[in-house]
């Protein structure tokens, strides 16, 4: 029986053989589109997968959403998959001839099954060798119950493991370890240096015109560069060139309203996506903390697609945002009689792209960025209501190139960027005061050049690697006047030895270095992969700041000679395994990251049209330490996710002779983001075409804050006095929320399509602290917690999509 | 159609509506103190009264917890400790020692002339009984410049205050326009005293008041009566004019880093609490500092007052410019430095004040109208209470004050 079984295997290899031998060199080609089968959007970046279960081996497609195979005549089955879409099945047998395909995708939301999470692409997780990478899909984001029923891509990230804020104003997120100015935020290749409106209420991404979402917090391709942590790619839609839609919504908070239209069928399209918020009269109604608060935000996208021949295709994206916040909450611009603080900032970012398809193997990417922002800070002055403004502004402009190569066990990438920073610290501007003077800050010049190339390569079905390296390359530019400090002293306006003048566009100072980054990825079978990843990133580019989350108005600092770049070390290995049918997936990613001269304050710290900022900081080291876990259930009615997170961070400053720039005497402190433990899960129940709800629960330590030693008392009143910093912890943070879309209730299929979206964020109303504070007040001392959502907050927004 | 629309808008509204709650809670704590540190506090100044150094340790033992229903953290007399017995001197311009005498324990006060000059340099050096020594840095004393204008308005939001109904209390805002000197750094302060009319000066609960007379002069107190009720008040006028005296407890400080050389004008110095509708004199003082104790009391001041916005500075140990010589790492709190002052009385009308009562400060302080003690036959006369001098009241007329001002 054995024998007989043995032979019948080794008969099939023969054949295999043979049949093999036979075929070589008889290749069929299959050239294809996907696009959207309503839209007919071009639908980039599915995965396209020849013999799933054999061989294993795949490709994307690409902008305009084409791919290409080629492959040997024989029985094959390609699987074509797209989150958020029904997956599509492409059967080749040893007759078929070279296929040209237009492939329609239906989209998943008509259909009961539904993926809620998804681990970049299909199931990649386990295929390709990156780890720590997300895919958000907005329809994903959509679904999580939000805050005011807006859609925030910043709180819904925060349900993935490794990915934390001290608080529901944190103006950022914190990626395994990483201070919020350690994250590259892109939006169309353009940076984002302020993500949130509202000191952290919202975040500054129109969400109908978000295409989907790319979080590298472990392997961070090659391309990426200057942050030392992560990097969160927004793309933005393709402007469909042959539908007009309309998408819109009304909510609480905002209005948002979103028109795409072909300018000319197949070539050219455009389409404005605005959002804005002027209901701050609602704002006492939410808390009486909120009565003096005037406030409004707004932001516009507009993105035109052209495409000029097959082989050409040019983009323009246009991205404006604006805010302003008057409030009492905040600390005002000290030092100017007036009693109402107000912030504005406003962001303008421009990108144009031009994609060139040498040919169907080769790509070249070039585009140019400009990037904008200008927070001010002011005070409305007591007599006149004259505005005092402390203006400021950073502007990065860029210029990248990209050739694109790939083959099918194969990509490369490689590419040169130039980058110039021009950074405005501060000029305060008096309007018609008589009481303040004009004094600006000098402004400070820098480039930054870079060179990378990234290789991807499959092995075999078991093994692949991924290879990139980085060399960047900062250059700090005059004019300038540089300071050299007495090394054994602090540094302060007594303890300098020289200053050198340098001129305009002249060098002061250049710092470089090659950034290696590699992945390894190793599957014993088709369930299950384990993989290794390490990172080595550069940042020249920071905020220095003395608060515990940056505020907007927070200065930007490029390195100098006195303020050396942030370096930083990741080392990843992770383990994933999935089970009956990729429906479930379970993995587990420990991480470990070590930086250098990561920046922290002096006591008493003041960046305010402060012309030398090394005086008032503080370098240092930080290590970061964590393991994720995460399950989580892909389809079916029940879906969604769970995960728990082990993470610390601890911060320690350089060794110095003066005491008095010590941090905790020099030991280890507990970063202001530091939470241990922490626990999400996002659930979504589908219980028919029209209806879903959505439930997440949060659970994590709270972050540390520094609590007082003892209370004396001085002049007449009662203070507390601190030690060490960062030495207690506030009150666990957890919380509840429910959401119930109802999409298209009307049930006719329609050119207008609307859904309703009703959401309970913190159900059971606890009170989480934001944070703790010691107040003198009154002859006494008393300690309060702050809590930004410290009630459910019920609301309802209405959506709907107009389509010719 | 429309009322479709509009009802959904309302409907919007409704589900927006949800439980209003306030934004900051009490928080209760316990904090328990493992070391003591010493607090050391002065300032030397060209006025004629003369300075006072404080010098205290916390006690290592101490353990400060949130009160159970204010969740108000009260640090007890026992928390600190006075310094005594310490060898005290203050040198000027490293040149001329002054030795201070102790006239309180851990108050040490300069000797009888003393001035200080605007100029000068002054330095605070003390040894301690355990001979532990002591020294600060030394504090240069910088002009102050002329206070122009004074004024105030009245305010009836006014400010917080834990016995008036409601929790606020009007107050009347004061003023003032001063001169920046040019290409100089200027730091300020302000302080303010306030002297109100008081007609009540003594109160016995289940007693009477008795004046005697020795040799130290005329005094008075209360003696128990048991056949008085245990809550029984009696209170007793004034035998003079008597003031009570009012510090502010605000640290106000200024910098001229944004206003160098301009006239700053409607600067609010003090918000005097309307305990009455009686005038009353404000003293302003507009003092100098220098640079390192305007950093101090900005510290002081961020980490204590400016705290609770959504992007606080976490705070940090303020190194006052105290240091051990034996242990320079040593925490010092408090700080040492040398202030001119520039004073201006203001006396206050009140005209412009609304909802206050006429010597209303008792009915204000006690939450009842007072009391007096009716004659009976065991006593045909009610003694008047003698106005006691201390650093809360005064029956000396204070300086500035105008009689006859309605």
């Amino acid at each position: 029986m054995k024998i007989y079984i043995s032979i019948k295997i080794l008969g099939l290899f023969l054949l295999l053989f043979l049949f093999q031998s036979i075929c070589k060199g008889q290749v069929i080609k299959i050239n294809g589109v996907l696009l959207d089968s309503i839209t007919n959007e071009p639908l980039k970046g599915a995965s396209v997968v020849i013999d799933f279960r054999k061989n294993e081996w795949g490709t994307k497609t690409d902008e305009q959403g084409k791919f290409s195979l080629t492959m040997t005549k024989a029985n094959h089955s390609i699987s074509i998959k797209y989150v958020g879409y029904v997956p599509h099945w492409i059967y080749t047998n040893p007759e078929s001839s070279d296929k040209i395909l237009t492939i329609k995708m239906r989209r998943l939301e008509n259909e009961l099954e539904q993926i809620v999470v998804t681990s970049k692409g299909y199931d990649e997780t386990i295929k390709k060798p990156l780890l720590g990478v997300n895919q958000i899909n907005m329809k994903t984001l959509q679904k999580i119950p939000a805050a005011f029923g807006e859609v925030d891509f910043l709180r819904g990230i925060q349900m993935l493991p490794g990915v934390s804020s001290v608080g529901e104003a944190s103006n950022g997120v914190n990626i395994r370890g990483g201070t919020t100015d350690q994250n590259l935020i892109l939006l169309d290749d353009t940076p984002i240096f302020n993500p949130t409106h509202m000191f952290g209420l919202f975040s500054v991404i129109p969400p109908d015109a978000v295409s989907n979402l790319d979080l590298y917090k472990g392997n961070v391709p090659a391309r990426y560069g200057g942050r030392a942590a992560a990097v969160l790619d927004i793309s933005m839609k393709t402007p469909n060139l042959n539908n007009f839609k309309m998408v819109g919504g009304v909510s609480l908070i905002s209005n948002k309203l979103l028109i795409e239209t072909p300018i000319i069928k197949d070539k050219l399209a455009i389409y404005v996506a605005a959002r804005g918020a002027f209901t701050d009269f609602l704002l006492p109604v939410i808390s009486n903390g909120f009565d003096s608060v005037k406030t409004t935000f707004s932001e516009v996208v507009a993105k035109t697609f052209w495409k000029v021949n097959p082989k050409n295709t040019l983009s323009l994206m246009g991205y404006i945002s604006n805010d302003y916040f008057q409030t009492n909450l905040l600390a005002n611009l000290p030092n100017v009689v007036g009693n109402t603080t107000f912030f504005e900032h406003k962001t303008l970012n421009l990108n144009a792209k031009w994609v060139y398809l040498i040919n169907s193997n080769l790509d070249l990417l070039t585009s140019i960025t400009s990037a904008k922002y200008d927070p001010t800070i002011g005070t409305i002055e007591t007599k006149d209501k004259n505005k005092v403004r402390l203006v400021s502004n950073i502007h990065q402009k860029q210029a990248r190139t990209a050739l694109n190569f790939q083959k099918e066990k194969q990509k490369i990438e490689t590419g040169l960027s130039f980058t110039n920073y021009m950074i405005s610290p501060g000029t305060l501007e008096p309007g018609k005061s008589t009481s303040v003077n004009y004094m600006s800050t000098p402004n400070e010049y820098s480039n930054e050049l870079a060179a990378y190339i990234d290789d991807e390569y499959e092995f075999s079905p078991k093994f692949s690697a991924t290879a990139g390296l980085r060399y960047s390359y900062f250059m700090a530019l005059g004019s300038s006047e540089v300071r050299t400090y007495d090394p054994t002293e602090t540094r302060d306006d007594f303890s300098v030895v020289s200053t050198k003048v340098y001129n305009k566009g002249e060098i002061s100072k250049t710092y470089g270095g090659f950034e290696p980054r590699m992945g390894l990825r190793y599957s014993p079978n088709k369930n299950l992969a384990l993989k290794f990843g390490y990172n080595l990133m550069r940042q020249y580019l920071q905020i220095v700041s003395n608060t515990t989350t940056p505020i907007p108005t927070s200065r930007w600092k490029t390195s100098d000679q006195n303020i050396a770049p942030q370096v930083s070390n990741l080392i990843t290995f992770g383990g994933y395994q999935t089970l009956k049918n990729n429906i479930y997936e379970i993995s587990a990613e420990v991480y470990y990251r070590g930086s250098k001269n990561i920046i922290d304050y002096k006591p008493g710290a003041d960046f305010l049209l402060q012309k030398f900022p090394e005086t008032q900081l503080v370098q240092g080291i930080s290590k970061s330490y964590g393991l994720e876990l995460m399950f989580s259930k892909k389809k079916g009615v029940f879906s969604g996710w769970a995960n728990y997170t082990y993470a610390r961070t601890l911060n320690k400053v350089y060794a110095t002779t003066n005491f008095l720039d010590l941090v905790n005497n020099g030991n280890w402190y507990n970063a202001n983001f530091d939470r241990p433990h922490n626990f999400n899960t996002s659930l979504d129940f589908t219980v028919d075409k029209n209806n879903s709800f959505g439930f997440n629960f949060v659970m994590s330590s709270g972050r540390p804050y520094s609590q007082p030693v003892g209370f004396v008392s001085y002049q007449n009143n009662f203070y507390p006095f601190y030690d060490e910093r960062n030495n207690e912890r506030i009150p666990l943070y957890h919380r509840f929320d429910f959401s119930w879309n109802i999409s298209n209730p009307s049930l006719k299929d329609r050119d207008w399509k609307g859904n309703w979206a009703f959401s309970v964020y913190n159900l059971y109303g606890r009170k989480n602290a934001y944070s703790v504070f010691f107040k003198t007040e009154d002859g006494s001392i008393k300690a309060y917690k702050l809590q930004i959502f410290g009630a459910p907050i019920v609301s309802l927004a209405y959506n709907f999509v107009f389509e010719k | 159609m429309i009322k479709k629309r509009a009802f959904f808008h309302l409907l919007i509204f409704i589900c927006g509506l949800f439980l209003t709650t306030s934004c900051i809670d009490p928080y209760k704590v316990s904090v328990q103190a493992d070391q003591s540190y010493l607090i050391v506090d002065g300032t030397i100044t060209n006025s004629d009264e003369l300075p006072v150094i404080s010098i205290f340790e916390t006690n290592e033992t101490s353990n400060f917890k949130s009160s159970q229903f204010t969740s108000t953290i009260s640090p007890k007399p026992k928390d600190v400790k006075p310094v005594t017995k310490s060898k005290v001197r203050v040198i000027e311009n490293e040149t001329n020692t002054y030795n201070l005498s102790e006239i309180q324990p851990g108050y040490y006060q300069m000797p009888v002339g003393f001035t200080g000059k605007i100029g000068n340099t002054y330095k605070l050096e003390f040894e301690k009984a355990n001979g532990e020594k002591f020294t600060s840095t030394s504090e240069k004393m910088l002009a102050i410049s002329r206070i122009n204008r004074v004024f105030d308005t009245f305010n009836s939001t006014g400010i917080k205050d834990k016995l008036a109904d409601g929790g606020q209390i009007s107050t009347n805002d004061i003023f003032i326009d001063f001169d920046d000197p040019s290409k100089e750094k200027n730091f300020y302060r302000w302080k303010w005293t306030s002297y109100e009319i008081q007609n009540i000066c003594e109160t016995c609960k289940q007693g009477r008041y008795f004046r005697s007379q020795s040799n130290l002069g005329p005094s008075g107190e209360c003696k128990t009566d048991k056949d008085l009720e245990t809550n029984n008040f009696f209170d007793y006028l004034c035998d003079s004019f008597c003031w009570d005296i009012f510090l502010s407890n605000k640290l106000d400080i200024f910098s001229d880093v944004y206003t160098d050389g301009l006239p700053q004008k409607n600067k609010l110095v003090a918000q005097i609490p309307l305990y009455q509708s009686n005038p009353c004199l404000v003293v302003v003082e507009q003092y100098s500092l220098n640079a390192n104790a305007y950093r101090y009391l900005k510290l002081l001041n961020d980490q204590s007052v400016n705290t609770g916005t959504l992007a606080d500075t976490p705070p940090a140990p303020i190194k006052g410019n105290m240091s051990n010589l034996s242990n320079p790492t040593q925490l010092i709190l408090g700080y040492f430095t040398a202030s001119g002052i520039e004073e201006v009385r203001y006396m206050m009308s009140r005209k412009n004040s609304r909802g206050a009562l006429p010597n209303g400060i008792f009915r204000y302080k006690n939450k009842r109208d007072y009391v007096l003690e009716s004659t009976s036959e065991s006593r045909p006369n009610i003694p008047l209470a003698i106005c006691k001098s201390s650093i809360f009241r005064t029956p000396n007329s204070p300086k500035g004050w105008q009689f006859g001002i309605q």
